[in-house]
């Protein structure tokens, strides 16, 4: 697949000072790994505070998996300490970065846009927290689980990943603007914020109505149901109730109780056994080829190798083994013109 | 800072994924109008259930939460005089925002040859379950099959239990896409105002959702077991969410440097017997006093009491208190503010037909009369 590189003629920094909590950094290489799949020269700044990126199991072949992914195309430079020379940052456009370091250092690059990630941004000066724990203080582990056990993350980065995308997009954005003569400005990005963004609903909901959601585990009106080799997700909308009772073909479904969406919210965890008998005896794939028959937006759980094999993923060439160690590694989901945004190597 | 500023946008986005990734652009300063139809409207104009008594109003909080900022046009996309309005839109805008299921646009004959027929610089982003491409392209989703089909799942869950989605009420994978397409789509504008012409972004949301597992695929692929681990997470000592004496949940991280600090503070105490035996705050104010990460696992109703102790910018509120979807990011100097409420259907029918597409009163009111386009009785300011 021939790629795109819409980037090439911007020069990205990514630095972060001493005291950078890891969630932190997480988010700035994010940022910079978009940055370098659309053809930035992105150069990560690395004290020895930072050294822990690459160590942070699992590892593959002495790095960090982490690492492989986050910082694959960029010139990562060991650095004495984090207090950046300005010889470093000398020509860049874009500089991602933590608050202590800009505050330090901004005047060393007036003209680059800067895009600052804090724990908290400036509504406390609190940052004992981690990813997870600001996970926490955003509602966003109180939705996921069972609600007779604690609750739960979802897999990965997701709060720090999500702050590195909206790093990124502040960033172009900021960058647009100095291209049409606007002033540089900094644009800020708080990991607390972008979890609340991201729990918009759940947050909101309580002003809007006496309703407040929480984790509901096995009573979750859209959960994982057991099949034949796996896992599918039970996922249905108002409009796809009669094709999921139609798919299932059991009688208890068709009681007029359940033309009612409130009724089988009410008696999702009954629903869900009934339907999950039903596709006990079939595979994933043979249950994913009914969904798309009859278009209902169930998923089969699948495995990242298993994704590996994937037809839509090979077809779209998602995932791809990348040489010298044979990594298996994502690109940058988005097509331009049928092309891949990513390194011209691909 | 208005990046955008002299970009004009037709948002034929619906429900979260469409709608909140045009809402953004506005954010940047894009005039962005929202194009419905007579006989199609956005879902989150009623979206708990088609039950009569649900049909409060066309406005409710959800669709006024990822609308806001645009204008509204009604215009009957599948009428031949309805599709040549739009195209004249197109012809004088810059961007098209459409999630609708994929062949939606081609059985239209909106499909992006025709659209870049009309105007060669469009930029075209159609987000979709799956992509454009490829033989389940046509698989009809919601966030939570994203996060299974994605690999997202394979790594949520307990561990040794089922991998899990996050469900009806986050929807993860819906919320987060916004970010991502509206970041690329505005990397596609700077692309065009460097004279690189328009584009067609393809943006699949279960990649999306598989590049967010980004290290899962690099170790699966290593050959590494790739399961669910609960709470825990490397690098951290410890990590897991804990009841306290007030039946609330403590969240927790504790570095493996800090492991001497918490075997000083627990004595012959598990963690969990050690927070079980005290209140949360009590609990918390220790933990943070040695250095240790402690915070409440909050609900909603939680978080939206520590608005401006916790976060600032995430929602915002209208003019009449109303909160809908704030901001990700924000700009220093120039921050950025929620224009105007959501519209009602047609709300700006009138005026974007008559600016934007040049046409007359007289051919407004025979495409009204025709039921081609809706024009508002009210407007919601």
């Amino acid at each position: 697949m021939k790629s795109v590189r819409p980037l090439q003629d911007v020069r990205v920094i990514e630095c972060a000072s001493d005291s950078c909590p890891l969630a932190v950094r997480l988010a700035l290489a994010f940022a910079g790994r978009i940055a370098t799949d659309l053809g930035a020269k992105v150069t990560a700044l690395r004290a020895p505070a930072h050294a822990d990126l690459d160590r942070i199991e699992p590892r593959v072949a002495e790095h960090s998996a982490l690492g492989l992914f986050l910082d694959a195309g960029k010139q990562c430079l060991q650095i004495a300490d984090s207090r950046v020379a300005s010889s470093h940052l000398d020509g860049a456009d874009v500089i991602f970065s933590d608050v202590p370091l800009y505050e330090a250092q901004v005047r060393m690059a007036p003209g680059a846009v800067w895009s600052v990630v804090s724990a908290f941004g400036k509504v406390t000066d609190h940052t004992l927290q981690s990813e997870f724990t600001l996970m926490a203080l955003c509602g966003l582990l109180d939705l996921v689980g069972d609600p007779l056990e604690a609750p739960l993350r979802l897999g990965g980065h997701q709060l720090a990943y999500a702050a590195g995308l909206a790093a990124y997009g502040g960033a172009i954005a900021a960058l647009c603007a100095r291209e049409v003569g606007q002033t540089p400005e900094a644009v800020r990005i708080s990991l607390a914020d972008v979890g609340v963004w991201l729990n918009w609903k759940s947050v909101a909901m309580p002003s809007w109505s006496d309703r407040c959601v929480s984790r509901q585990g096995s009573a979750a009106e859209w959960r994982t149901v057991r099949c034949a080799d796996g896992w599918i997700a039970l996922v249905c909308s108002e409009a796809d109730w009669p094709a999921l009772r139609e798919l299932v073909g059991d009688p208890r479904l068709s009681e007029p109780r359940f033309e009612d969406r409130a009724e089988r919210r009410k008696h999702a965890a009954y629903i869900a056994e009934i339907v999950q008998s039903a596709f006990g005896g079939y595979s994933r794939a043979q249950l994913r080829d009914a969904a798309l028959a009859r278009r209902l937006p169930l998923g089969a759980v699948w495995s990242p190798l298993e994704l590996e094999n994937d037809p839509q993923n090979r077809q779209r060439e998602f995932l791809q083994r990348v040489v010298p160690l044979n990594l298996l590694r994502p690109r940058l989901p988005v097509l331009w013109g049928g092309h891949a945004a990513g390194e011209a190597d691909r | 800072m208005k990046p955008l500023a002299g970009c004009r946008v037709l948002d034929l986005g619906i429900i979260t994924a469409g709608a909140a990734t045009a809402a953004v652009l506005a954010d940047f300063g894009a005039e962005v109008i929202k194009v419905e139809s007579p006989s199609y409207r956005d879902p989150f104009r009623r979206w708990l259930s088609n039950r009569p008594d649900d049909a409060v109003e066309d406005l409710p909080p959800f669709f006024r939460a990822t609308n806001r900022g645009k204008a509204g046009l009604s215009v009957d996309l599948k009428h031949p005089r309805g599709r040549e309005v739009f195209l004249r839109l197109v012809a004088r805008s810059d961007i098209v925002v459409e999630n609708f299921r994929r062949g939606v646009l081609a059985k239209l004959q909106l499909d992006y040859a025709t659209l870049r027929a009309t105007n060669p610089n469009l930029i075209l982003a159609s987000i979709s379950s799956q992509g454009e491409s490829g033989p389940e392209a046509r698989y009809v989703s919601y966030g939570s099959t994203l996060e299974a089909v994605g690999g997202l799942a394979w790594t949520t869950g307990y561990a040794g239990g089922a991998p899990t989605v996050s469900g009806v009420d986050l929807n993860y994978p819906d919320q987060v896409v916004a970010l991502f397409a509206s970041a690329m789509i505005v990397t596609a504008w700077r692309a065009r105002q460097q004279g690189k012409g328009g584009a067609h972004l393809d943006l699949s949301q279960r990649e999306l959702t598989g590049y967010l597992s980004g290290e899962a695929f690099v170790a699966a692929g290593a050959g590494l077991d790739v399961r669910p681990s609960g709470n825990a997470q490397a690098p951290h000592f410890l990590q897991d969410c804990f009841r306290t004496a007030d039946g609330k949940w403590l969240a927790m991280t504790v570095e493996p440097a800090q492991r001497a600090t918490l075997a000083a503070l627990l004595g012959i105490d598990t963690i969990g017997e050690w927070v079980a035996l005290r209140p949360l705050e009590e609990a918390q104010r220790v933990l943070n006093a040695n250095g240790i990460a402690a915070a409440a696992a909050l609900n909603g109703r939680q978080v939206l009491e520590r608005e401006g102790q916790v976060w600032k910018d995430a929602l915002q509120r209208l003019p009449d208190g109303t909160l809908v979807k704030g901001f990700a990011m924000q700009f220093e100097r120039e921050p950025m503010t929620v224009a105007r409420d959501a519209p009602v259907v047609g709300a700006d029918t009138v005026e974007v037909l008559q600016r934007v597409a040049g046409l007359s009163t007289r051919e407004i009111d025979d495409l009204a009369a025709e039921g081609v386009i809706e024009i508002a009785a009210r407007k919601r300011c």
